[in-house]
């Protein structure tokens, strides 16, 4: 881990993405969000998007803050860097539940990380998703690697 | 061949047209969906359609003046006044085609996953007060009084482009929406240095309950059409509001029919340099456990 200290960091806020050529180590904290990081091991290079509710519903703007957009546009992204679908795994987080709901806005946003990344026979090869616990990550965009902790809500 | 007594043969239809049944209720609400999605997809067409003919008036015409008004300001300058008042004309239109390009661009940016907080410390007086110098023209224009209503005096950490991007859409529709005379007045107040609140307050036409939630979609403007009476694409309420959500704060919007709109912001004070306490959503803050271990690796 000590090349991570090196590389630039950047922290993903969330309904927005990051993918660049260049390294970077990427933070984001995730609750019922979920956030999909692309990999293209030939090339080396990732991106990450961090999306808060499953699909657009047509009427805000059109943006990764919907499940459906972010993941689409991010492979769209990485595509446009050189990528090749068929080379591209991903790594999927988050999604949790605050509250007991067995469909609830986490079960959702997972769901469609699922069923999208199928539809673009694009692998999930690692995954921490569900549960009712936050979760922080930081993405490393050159190796893939992602490291994650569980948080704990401030408040309650 | 077996012989089937009439109460197997009943039982058989019965089954049969029980199935039939399913199926047409399945293939109806297929349809139904499809009837769903057809909408939505004509919808999203003529909010397009409406959305390039409203670039025709709204971004060539005041960029037709500017060059009509240019070339007669090279050409036949006049006496001093008159430079002054075709300046001021060429000035007004460049200031409505900036506004209007800024707010697509920011749209643009949003929908693209671009825009990104950028946290310094704001001095949020100074920053209304310059959005409210910038809107001079069309506040004497329409003989606007306004008044600001600071108690927060301390500088807030957030981000200043979006911030002041929300409250000049906040004024310019307190602007345009207002009547004749009428007064606007902008409130900053603070939740012990925590929240910040901005609200702008006008005397307009104001509006139905029912459309408070509307008015945040994109090209939407409650007034559409050739006779529209109202500038712009229907697009400010929309960027306002999603870079609110990125700033993770939320949005008031109170009005009465005749009396005027007060349309409100709260966002939080983020922390300069310290990113990492943001939340995900709904304003729920979440902590970093403190530890050092480097839990696990996927």
């Amino acid at each position: 881990m000590n090349n991570n200290n090196t590389i630039p960091k950047y922290y993903l806020y969330p309904s927005t993405l990051f993918i660049k050529k260049e390294p970077h180590m990427v933070t984001t904290v995730l609750g019922s969000c979920v956030a999909v990081c692309l990999f293209d091991e030939t090339l080396g290079i990732g991106g990450i998007n961090h999306y808060m509710l499953p699909f657009w519903n047509g009427n805000e703007l059109a943006s990764p803050k919907y499940g459906n957009i972010a993941i689409e546009s991010l492979v769209k992204k990485i595509e446009q860097l050189g990528s090749k679908k068929e080379n591209l795994v991903a790594k999927v987080f988050g999604g949790a539940n605050q509250l007991e709901h067995k469909m609830g806005v986490g079960q959702r946003n997972i769901k469609v990380a699922e069923e999208i990344l199928a539809e673009l026979n694009i692998k999930i090869v690692a995954k921490s998703m569900g549960g009712h616990k936050g979760r922080k990550l930081n993405f490393n965009t050159a190796t893939g690697e992602v490291f994650m902790k569980y948080i704990t809500k401030q408040s309650e | 061949m077996k012989k089937l007594t009439d109460q197997q043969i009943i039982d058989e239809l019965t089954k049969r047209f029980e199935q039939n049944r399913i199926a047409v209720r399945e293939q109806e609400r297929l349809m139904d969906q499809l009837e769903e999605v057809n909408k939505k997809l004509m919808k999203s067409e003529s909010v397009k359609s409406q959305f390039l003919s409203n670039i025709r008036n709204e971004i060539n015409n005041p960029l037709s003046s500017i060059l009509g008004l240019a070339s007669k300001l090279s050409q036949k300058p006049g006496d001093l006044e008159q430079v002054m008042y075709t300046s001021s004309l060429i000035h007004q239109e460049a200031f409505s085609l900036d506004f209007q390009l800024r707010n697509i661009f920011t749209a643009a940016e949003l929908e693209a996953g671009e825009l990104q907080p950028n946290f310094g410390t704001v001095d949020v007086e100074s920053l209304v007060r310059g959005v409210l110098g910038k809107f001079e023209h069309l506040i004497t224009k329409k003989k606007l009084t306004t008044k600001l209503n600071c108690k927060y005096q301390q500088g807030f950490v957030t981000d200043a482009g979006m911030l002041g991007s929300i409250v000049r859409n906040l004024v310019s529709n307190a602007i345009e929406y207002n009547k004749e005379s009428g007064s606007i007045t902008v409130e900053i107040s603070s939740e012990e240095d925590k929240m910040l609140t901005i609200k702008v307050i006008d005397t307009g036409i104001g509006m139905h309950e029912k459309d408070y939630s509307i008015i945040f979609d994109r090209f939407v403007q409650l007034e559409t059409g050739v006779t529209k009476s109202h500038l712009g694409h229907g697009l400010g309420l929309t960027v306002t509001k999603a870079q609110v959500e990125l700033l993770q704060g939320s949005v008031q919007v109170e009005c009465i029919i005749n009396e005027g709109c007060s349309m409100g912001i709260t966002i939080p004070q983020a922390e300069e340099n310290d990113m990492h306490t943001f939340s995900d959503s709904g304003n729920v803050f979440f902590f970093d456990d403190e530890d050092d271990t480097e839990g696990e690796v996927f």
